[in-house]
């Protein structure tokens, strides 16, 4: 009688000749491991309570639910960061006056664990993220936590939330990092002390539409960032301001907004948390990173996914008129995956694009999940794995 | 008795639902309450004006902890609770808040002026709250009412009467700050936002105290662009800026010019205020078209100046310009009215005229004179708080 979850794992794992492959042919064991651990769950609760925490893990959106440890760690403005700590998760205290607050002083990251089969955790190019949040806090006047530092908190976020890892196949742990100035400052100057905080949350899909294409829309009015601006970081200053186009394409039915360019008003930058590709033949193009647009690390990671592939890649300017007549468009990022885009409307034309399980897009998809979630053989080192 | 609890509490935190018993109804009685209640904790009877320890000679625009803030909160459908006042001490945020992680957070700045009666005066709070209204629109805020906001910083004010500067010292600098503190994951405006005020007594906001300024012009980055939020003071405006301001201040400037971002050929305004160029009887200042913040001192000194028979003109100012002016200065809360003596733009410093008797001295000095009730106010900026 199978008795826990992890019991019940380890009969299922079979020794797997690795190769890169589609996920296709590995979907159907992660649907058949994913649905047995499902009745496992539904039982009533003889296995181990704490293994998992009470959630419906088939229903995750992309809501605020705080697993249970956050990790804290502070410095002043001249000073290193210490020890961190974590801890409850729970309210942060701030002066009034923080930087953060008055300032728009910060800059986060996103990141996932991932559940495997085995039961290890798995973290997703982390060192990555911990880069560029160095070089977003320099832009942005803030000292920032060494590589190891930030890794060594992630990892510590997954490890203690573990049970809010959802089981394989049902989503991932999204881990946020966060770096804000909360020393007070009244005029206009850095804080003279930062914060670094690391929470979690359970999620599934980012965008309503679950894993539906995406209907976008090129937004003319509203800009998301300038060349000279914070728009190359993650700055919290790049998100408010695009809320009001992003409300207003919602309510118009559109999944999210694709921006241009500040000068020229011609060129495609990016979506309102995604980078954006698009596809013609063989060659996968997406807008050069000289500045305004973030550099993703899911999009770093597609772009040599899709070279060694055989696809030509080509980061440059993409013209307007290129994505209307393109084959393909998909976006990248750590909430969003890799999302097909069904459709675009720019102006008054709405041009539709090739998507399903032959496109571009999901082959290039499969093998970024296979990565992510260990059922492809992880050659190039991204792969961080825990306990 | 309530505020007497609060004065002996210990705890530093200090939101709303802590605060138990001080809920009135009617803003007259909760402003006579916290009257009453300063004077008992000062335990003497006022006679004369009581004031904080503070070396008010020496003020310059740095935090001063001063004893009490206002804070109130939105609920789903967006009304403001009455707010209330609360020792001033850290706030508690969920760390998913709207701002911090999404920047969703609008400030403002006011002064209030002890007269030489010692009556407290605002300068146009209206414009502010007006200006927070527009400012929270446009960054899909719910905002408190133009009463409600005026109401808060009164509060705040009358709160902290002890550290309103004795006349002709400096003024007591307030914060009022909204902000998302509703939690989200995904990128959405907050579903709960904050209102708070909080003031700290101030006097010169540069180093050079009232020195004239030595601007740098910056070509690279911009402060904002069109289709950005530039033209409302969003807290998103300042963190991108504080490296051009540092880069600045290292070579000796006192701050940063900015050029307009799609062109780079016409200045927009400085870091926290904005500019003027004076040249024989006219002014001219660059016109606020969405980038630029309509600043509340810049309107002032318009009507003034247009009142003493200047002419003067909103529009485009090409950055060419600069080296045919006379005088320069720069206008905001903070900063007031301040003369520039220098500009730098790529390798040439253009010099201006400053000192007494000159346009940038007329203005500032009328303003100054009715900001502190010392002229006249036949335009009823002034506000009297008690």
């Amino acid at each position: 009688m199978i008795k826990t979850i992890s019991s019940l794992r380890n009969s299922l794992v079979l020794p797997l000749h690795v190769h890169i492959r589609t996920l296709q042919s590995f979907s159907k064991y992660n649907a058949q491991a994913a649905s047995a651990l499902q009745e496992e769950r539904k039982k009533p609760t003889h296995q181990d309570d704490d293994e998992y925490a009470d959630m419906d893990w088939d229903n995750l959106g992309f809501g605020l639910t705080p697993a249970d440890y956050m990790y804290v760690m502070k410095c002043s403005k001249d000073g290193e960061f210490t020890k961190g700590e974590l801890s409850r998760f729970g309210n942060i205290q701030l002066s009034p006056s923080a930087g953060v607050l008055n300032y728009g002083q910060g800059v986060y990251e996103g990141t996932k664990a991932q559940r495997k089969e085995n039961g290890k955790l798995l973290l997703f190019r982390p060192d990555q993220n911990a880069v560029r949040m160095q070089i977003g806090a320099e832009r942005m006047l803030m000292p920032s936590p060494s590589v190891d530092q930030f890794v060594d908190a992630v990892k510590q976020i997954a490890s203690a939330n573990k049970r809010w890892v959802p089981p394989p196949g049902k989503g991932s742990l999204y881990i946020r990092p966060l770096l804000m100035g909360s020393g007070p400052i009244l005029g206009l100057a850095p804080a003279p002390e930062y914060t670094f905080i690391v929470y979690a949350s359970p999620v599934g899909n980012y965008f309503k539409e679950g894993v539906a294409d995406l209907n976008l829309y090129v937004e003319e009015e509203y800009v998301r960032a300038a060349p000279g601006g914070a728009g190359g970081v993650k700055s919290i200053t790049n998100y408010a301001p695009v809320l009001k186009a992003l409300r207003r394409a919602k309510s118009r039915g559109f999944s999210d907004i694709l921006y241009l360019d500040a000068v020229k008003k011609k060129y495609l930058e990016e979506a309102s948390s995604c980078n954006v590709f698009v596809v013609k033949g063989r060659t996968i193009s997406t807008p050069a990173t000289s500045g305004t647009i973030l550099e993703g690390i899911t999009r770093k990671s597609v772009m040599e996914i899709a070279s060694d592939q055989g696809y030509q890649v080509v980061e440059k300017a993409v013209h307007v008129d290129e994505v209307m007549n393109a084959d393909e468009v998909f976006c990248t990022g750590t909430a969003v995956g890799v999302a097909p885009v069904g459709t675009i409307t720019y102006q008054d034309k709405r041009v539709g694009y090739e998507t399903g399980d032959e496109s571009v897009c999901q082959k290039l998809r499969s093998v970024l999940v296979g990565l992510q979630t260990g059922t492809i053989e992880d050659t190039k080192g991204w792969i961080t794995c825990i306990n | 008795m309530a505020l007497r609890c609060l004065s002996q509490s210990s705890t530093t935190f200090s939101y709303l639902s802590k605060i138990c018993g001080f809920r009135m109804h009617g803003t007259k009685a909760a402003a006579s309450v916290v009257e009453e209640h300063v004077s008992e904790m000062v335990g003497t009877e006022r006679v004369d004006e009581d004031y904080a320890d503070v070396d008010w000679d020496n003020l310059g625009f740095s935090l001063v902890r001063t004893d009490y803030m206002f804070a109130t909160r939105s609920c789903r459908e967006g009304n403001f609770e009455q707010g209330c006042l609360s020792r001033y001490g850290n706030i508690e945020l969920n760390p998913a808040a709207g701002i911090l992680n999404y920047g969703q957070g609008l400030i403002e700045g006011m002064k209030a002026y002890r007269r030489e009666d010692g009556r407290v005066l605002l300068f146009r709070p209206e414009l502010n709250a007006v200006r927070m209204k527009k400012g929270a629109e446009r960054m899909c805020m719910h905002s408190p009412s133009v009463q409600q906001f005026i109401e808060g910083v009164k509060q705040t004010v009358l709160a902290n009467r002890r550290w309103v500067p004795p006349p002709g010292k400096g003024s007591l600098y307030l914060r009022p700050l909204l902000f998302g503190s509703g939690a989200s994951l995904g990128l959405s405006a907050a579903s709960e936002f904050t209102f708070l005020v909080f003031g700290s007594p101030v006097q010169n906001y540069f180093k050079e105290g009232t020195a004239a300024l030595n601007l740098y012009v910056e070509e690279v980055i911009p402060r904002a662009y069109l289709g950005g939020s530039g033209g409302v003071k969003s807290i998103s405006n300042y963190g991108p800026v504080l490296e051009v301001m540092r880069r600045a201040k290292a070579r000796g400037f006192s701050d940063v010019l900015y050029l307009d971002a799609e062109t780079k050929k016409n200045i927009e305004e400085v870091s926290a205020s904005n500019i003027f160029l004076v040249k024989g009887n006219t002014i001219v200042t660059p016109a606020t078209n969405g980038t630029i913040l309509g600043g509340i001192t810049r309107k002032s000194v318009i009507e003034i100046a247009i009142d003493l028979g200047y002419k003067v003109e909103e529009r485009v100012v090409p950055v060419e310009e600069l080296k045919d002016a006379e005088e320069v200065f720069c206008t905001g809360t903070a900063t007031g009215v301040a003369s520039v003596g220098s500009i730098t733009f790529q390798n040439t410093r253009t010099e201006y005229k400053v000192g007494d008797g000159l346009v940038t001295q007329q203005l500032g000095s009328i303003l100054v004179g009715i900001q502190t009730g010392s002229i006249q106010d036949i335009k009823n900026w002034v506000v009297e708080i008690d």
